[in-house]
């Protein structure tokens, strides 16, 4: 569908002009700027409803090849059209459009824009209007990333996301914000510069290829005199996402010279890549800036921080990664493996140890996002569809944690998981929602985080049994630490920390109030109800329906997989496949069409000949 | 004749305006007449410059043998450099409101014309007059009214070492006259370019012959002063800190864009058959003025020292472009000017050069505005803590300029280090086996560039963390006067709207860059070509053209 009112422009826009708007009418009073963002998040996610219902995974276009990338707006930027159709300068665009892999990502931003923008409604007290003119502008800027279809928009947009939260946590945060805003920025700056530097090398190597491509003919044909005349004309480079990742797989399966320059400079580019993406993810040894970060953020930075901003990181290995650089990516296999699993067994471990409920739920995120790249990472259907879908499962389930997480700091100030104890008498709405994101995130069948994990697990399963089975204890530890915190805050004999009144009257009592204690704190009230409940609804919708979502995501994801089936190297031979062969996971896997376990692929019946 | 004096029309006309200016300093006028003065002879001279620009190619009589030369490049540098001049002007507002006042603009009017000549020069003489008329009045500047021995520390140290290099740089400029026997830049090309052509390859894969190689380490030492590159950097933290915000902003700009245009013309575009050697030179020169710039600009806490590091810093970027400016000069075809697109070498050079100008002149603008609570001038990074609740204009556009020197996009600063690392990585050979052989050096000088920039992006952050997320400790004062919040509010706009839509840039460079920079196309055979001679004017200084020997 060629949309004619540019919907994803729209949803960028939207949000710079509520910006805009908000810094004009923030001299009315904080209660006007609270209603002018609130609305515009609304309508943004209003606008991500219909893109959602609107996209269509089937779509074919006119040589009945499928039509993946949809809602495209474009706009030349730099360079202008010569006279004679020629380019001057960079063929730089601003492109958008969404794929069934950016679709989910750009919906889970705008859904969890409003729960950030609730949680913050009595919090941000501080200049307010400059604090929700940022959030608005790091939700264009997300969605930017996300749609965007030019390799410098993506950067653009990749590079745009860091100055809001800077200012974000480093104004609005707690006692140490200022050096986690730097240590954030530096982190995500240092790495995203060599993810940049790989990006301009895949266009350059695009020119390159082509070139030779359109050369090696020409000088086989005319040996002969003419040849000085005739020099190639060259290849206008292109900076198009979805010209690059259907042409530079082309151009390799075409020309052996390419496919021979292409196997040995794709690791490098990989690793390039990987600096960037992997300090966002935060896959484990680059992931120190991560709890920092979190815990100083106000909530609404947490929220957004883990529900989005990671998964750019992520989205960046789907996106680039995998359809451009699959040689690589089965080179790289064990190394990303390998320090994905460890990051899960770290993270839970290091999650087990925390005092600080912000802090555990940050771990949590280093753990729950290494079985994203283990699914990403199995490179096969299941696996990268349990890996997406995992990206959302974690972003709805971390960011409703840390949306109650703040929820219950702004109650007591104070987050340390001793001082609390029993608070299910006091707060029964607040302790039911605690429990299903907790039965969420550590993965209850029939809840939406159980998906996510076994197609992730089932994924690595079918390629590498040892890395799956590491991954597999991440979950038991993940629901220990999990339940042990709700065990020790919600359940047993009420203890509340003393609240910021009554802490300034008397100091005694060792901080801590046993039984009793005051009556000025509430449970959850209206707002907050509103803030996590379309969280809640969607967790049950996704474990109960998983395969609406996976449908959408099908043909893309099967688009990579053919992609990566294509140019494997010949020397990778994984430990499990005999296995795999056995128990039928990995011939789904192999066929490239298989998404999800439950139910049958028309195609592999066909494709099943020897 | 004629041609040529309608070439350097803007040069003399500011030229004229300063001599003027100096004239009328024996009379008494109110001081801050002499800024108007000033400005309406950048005017002016814009005026001519609009002349000069509304030829076309075909217009310029061609002569080979010219001093002088028009052609894109030097159109958009002077367009530039006019551009700083009156943003320039405006900042002094307070700064000249001395006795001197008139001296002083003349003065400026007279560096900023050199620096506009360096772009039209075609001939070792007319470069080093041009660098000349820079240098001179800068002694006299750092010296005017200003009295304490630090800052007259800052402007004998600048002397000495000025005119040391100076030497240097003539010792260059001789050698490369004895290897090629002329001093116009266009005949020195095409005399190297038939030179290496007919003898084998081996020798311009060694790095052409020793005569030439000296000549090309000296001028890369004497030119390298100007730009502040590492081995030849260290007059410039301490004359930075030593001098007014004014007079650093001076300092970090003209030397560095002249010194730079002067390296392109002379080294990278004319010393073809020594890309090897002077490849070698520059990615070297380069590596270590990134790094050293921004380590040791990590450590600074005066302002301008810190702004110091920083410009040596960027002087190395620039130096990445110069670099691949050589290989392109020799392998016109697979540059990137020629796959349409980016800016090859020289492009993205330049480029990156009026991109630091921009953010440069606004930050160094916002430190000659304010002033600390007695008056004196802004010293210590913490003396802009909480500045945005102070003075939140001047906060925003200092954080704008931060930034954009850190290369955050969609800030200019990205655009111009997009083209240098897109141009760095560009440099390629050819091997038996792959049809591409990446260049290992330019590799690792891009590698090294990329963190550079993340290390850059650590200190520039820590000023802006200061004026953002602190509390006000002391309130600076306004002293620059409105017209220099003027100017770097319009400098803000400015990079503002470069960041956004920086096509007309990318577009006039793209079409500019490939009508001059490669004197020759190594045709399919293997034989280099001369290219048809740029548009140049007639000669007017008689030089002795002995293409004919």
């Amino acid at each position: 569908m060629q949309n004619q009112f540019h919907i994803l422009l729209l949803m960028i826009a939207l949000p710079l002009m509520g910006a805009a708007l908000v810094m004009l009418i923030a001299r009315t009073g904080i209660e006007h700027v609270r209603r002018m963002v609130f609305t515009n998040v609304v309508l943004s996610f209003v606008l991500a409803m219909i893109m959602v219902l609107n996209y269509a995974p089937q779509l074919k276009d006119a040589q009945n090849q499928p039509h993946l990338t949809q809602m495209q707006s474009e706009f030349r930027w730099l360079g202008t059209v010569a006279p004679g159709g020629d380019i001057i300068g960079p063929d730089i665009r601003f492109a958008v459009g969404v794929d069934g892999i950016s679709l989910w990502l750009v919906a889970l931003t705008s859904l969890l824009m409003i729960p950030a923008v609730l949680v913050s409604w009595e919090a941000i007290q501080d200049r307010p209007a400059v604090f929700y003119a940022l959030m608005l502008m790091l939700q264009a800027g997300l969605v930017g990333v996300f749609t965007a279809q030019d390799v410098i928009l993506f950067y653009m947009f990749f590079e745009f996301t860091l100055i809001p939260l800077f200012f974000m946590i480093g104004v609005w945060g707690g006692h140490d914000r200022r050096w986690a805003a730097r240590k954030f920025f530096i982190y995500t700056f240092a790495g995203s510069v060599l993810t940049f530097l790989g990006l301009l090398f895949i266009v350059l190597s695009h020119s390159w290829m082509a070139d030779e491509a359109l050369e090696a003919p020409q000088a086989a044909v005319a040996q002969g005199p003419q040849t000085g005349a005739a020099a190639a004309r060259h290849q206008h480079m292109t900076f198009s996402i979805e010209r690059l990742t259907r042409e530079i797989p082309e151009l390799v399966a075409t020309s052996p010279a390419s496919s021979a320059y292409w196997l040995r400079v794709s690791p490098w580019i990989f690793a390039a890549l990987f600096a960037g993406f992997a300090i966002k993810v935060p896959l484990f040894p680059f992931h120190t800036w991560l709890p920092l970060a979190h815990v100083e953020a106000p909530t609404a930075g947490s929220v957004l921080l883990a529900g989005v901003l990671l998964k750019i990181g992520s989205y960046g290995f789907l996106r680039f990664a995998l359809p451009l650089t699959p040689e690589a990516c089965w080179i790289w296999f064990d190394v990303i493996a390998v320090l994905s699993v460890v990051g899960i067994i770290y993270g839970a471990l290091l999650a087990l140890a925390q005092d600080d409920i912000k802090k555990l739920v940050a771990y949590s995120s280093v753990s729950h996002m290494g079985f994203c790249m283990l699914g990403l990472f199995s490179l096969n259907a299941v696996g990268i569809s349990g890996g997406l879908l995992q990206m959302l499962n974690h972003g709805l389930s971390t960011g409703a944690l840390f949306a109650i997480v703040g929820m219950l700091y702004e109650r007591y100030h104070t987050r340390d998981i001793e001082a609390f104890g029993g608070l299910t008498r006091k707060f029964p709405v607040m302790s039911f929602c605690l429990l299903v994101v907790v039965f969420s995130s550590i993965g209850l069948p029939g809840l939406n985080g159980f998906t996510g994990e076994v197609l992730s697990i089932m994924g690595m399963f079918s390629i590498h049994r040892g890395y799956a089975v590491f991954g597999l204890s991440g979950i038991i530890v993940g629901a220990w630490y999990l339940l042990w915190l709700v065990q020790r805050t919600f359940f047993g004999p009420l203890r509340e920390p003393l609240a910021e009144g009554d802490r300034r009257n008397s100091t005694a009592h060792g901080g801590v109030v046993h039984a009793g204690g005051h009556a000025v704190i509430h449970d959850l009230n209206f707002r907050e109800v509103c803030a996590l409940a379309p969280l809640l609804v969607l967790f049950v919708v996704i474990g109960l329906f998983p395969q609406y979502f996976l449908n959408r995501m099908e043909p893309s994801v099967a688009r990579i997989v053919r992609g990566l089936e294509n140019r494997r190297p010949d020397g990778v031979h994984l430990s499990a496949r005999p296995l795999a062969d056995r128990t039928g996971v990995g011939r789904l896997a192999r066929h490239g069409a298989a998404v999800g376990p439950s139910r049958p692929f028309p195609e592999t019946a066909s494709e099943r000949t020897p | 004749m004629t041609q040529t004096f309608t070439i350097l029309l803007p040069q003399t006309m500011l030229a004229a305006c300063a001599c003027l200016l100096i004239l009328g300093s024996a009379f008494s006028v109110r001081p801050r007449r002499w800024g108007g003065l000033a400005l309406a002879a950048v005017a002016a001279s814009a005026l001519c410059l609009a002349y000069v620009s509304s030829f076309s190619a075909d217009d310029w009589a061609p002569d080979a043998a010219s001093s002088v030369l028009v052609d894109s490049i030097s159109i958009g540098y002077q367009w530039m450099c006019l551009g700083l001049a009156a943003l320039f002007v405006l900042l002094s507002h307070e700064q000249a409101a001395t006795k001197t006042s008139a001296e002083f603009y003349a003065l400026l009017l007279f560096m900023f014309s050199g620096m506009m000549l360096v772009g039209s020069a075609n001939e070792l003489i007319l470069i080093f007059l041009s660098l000349e008329l820079i240098s001179v009045p800068t002694y006299v500047l750092l010296y005017l009214g200003r009295r304490d021995p630090r800052s007259q520390e800052a402007a004998l140290k600048y002397f000495l070492l000025s005119v040391l290099s100076a030497a240097v740089l003539l010792y260059g400029f001789s050698l490369l006259y004895g290897l090629a026997g002329t001093t116009n830049l266009d005949v020195i090309r095409n005399i190297l370019a038939e030179t290496y052509s007919k003898s084998d390859s081996a020798q311009v894969a060694a790095g052409g012959s020793v005569l030439g190689m000296v000549a090309l380490v000296l001028i890369f030492a004497g030119l390298g002063f100007k730009v502040a590159a590492v081995p030849f950097h260290f007059y410039a933290p301490d004359v930075y800190q030593g001098t007014s915000a004014y007079n650093a902003g001076l300092l970090a700009i003209i030397p560095k864009a002249a010194g730079l245009v002067a390296l392109i013309r002379v080294a990278s575009e004319t010393m073809v058959g020594f890309e090897t050697s002077g490849e070698r030179v520059a990615l070297i020169l380069a590596g270590i003025t990134m790094t050293g710039g921004n380590c040791l600009g990590l450590l600074q806490s005066n302002i301008r020292r810190m702004l110091a590091y920083s410009s040596i810093a960027h002087a190395g970027y620039m130096l990445i472009g110069v670099a691949v400016g050589f290989w392109d000069s020799w392998n016109g075809d697979l540059s990137l000017d020629a796959a349409g697109g980016l800016p090859g070498g020289v492009g993205a050079s330049l480029l990156y050069l009026f991109t630091y100008s921009l953010a440069t002149v606004g930050l160094f603008g916002v430190l000659v505005y304010l002033a600390r609570p007695g008056g004196r001038q802004i010293e210590h990074i913490d003396d802009l803590t909480g500045l945005v609740r102070t003075h939140p204009v001047m906060a925003t556009c200092a954080a704008l300029f931060l930034f954009s020197l850190a290369g955050v996009p969609p800030l200019p600063g990205f655009w111009g280090k997009l083209a240098v690392f897109a141009s760095a990585l560009s440099v390629r050979g050819e091997s038996p086996g792959l049809f591409v052989e990446m260049h290992s050096g330019f590799m690792i000088l891009a590698v090294v560039g990329v963190l550079n920039a993340a290390v850059g992006a650590v200190y520039y952050l820590r000023v802006v963390a200061l004026m953002f997320l602190n509390d006000p400790v002391s309130s600076p004062q306004p002293s620059g006067g409105k017209p220099a919040f003027a100017a770097v509010c319009c400098s803000a706009v400015l990079l503002m709207g470069v960041g956004i839509f920086p096509t007309p840039l990318f577009t006039y460079l793209n079409r500019g860059v490939s009508q001059i920079a490669p004197a020759t196309v190594r045709s399919p055979a293997g034989t280099l070509e001369p290219r048809p001679a740029a548009i140049h004017g007639h000669s007017v200084i008689a030089v002795q053209t002995q293409h004919d020997r």
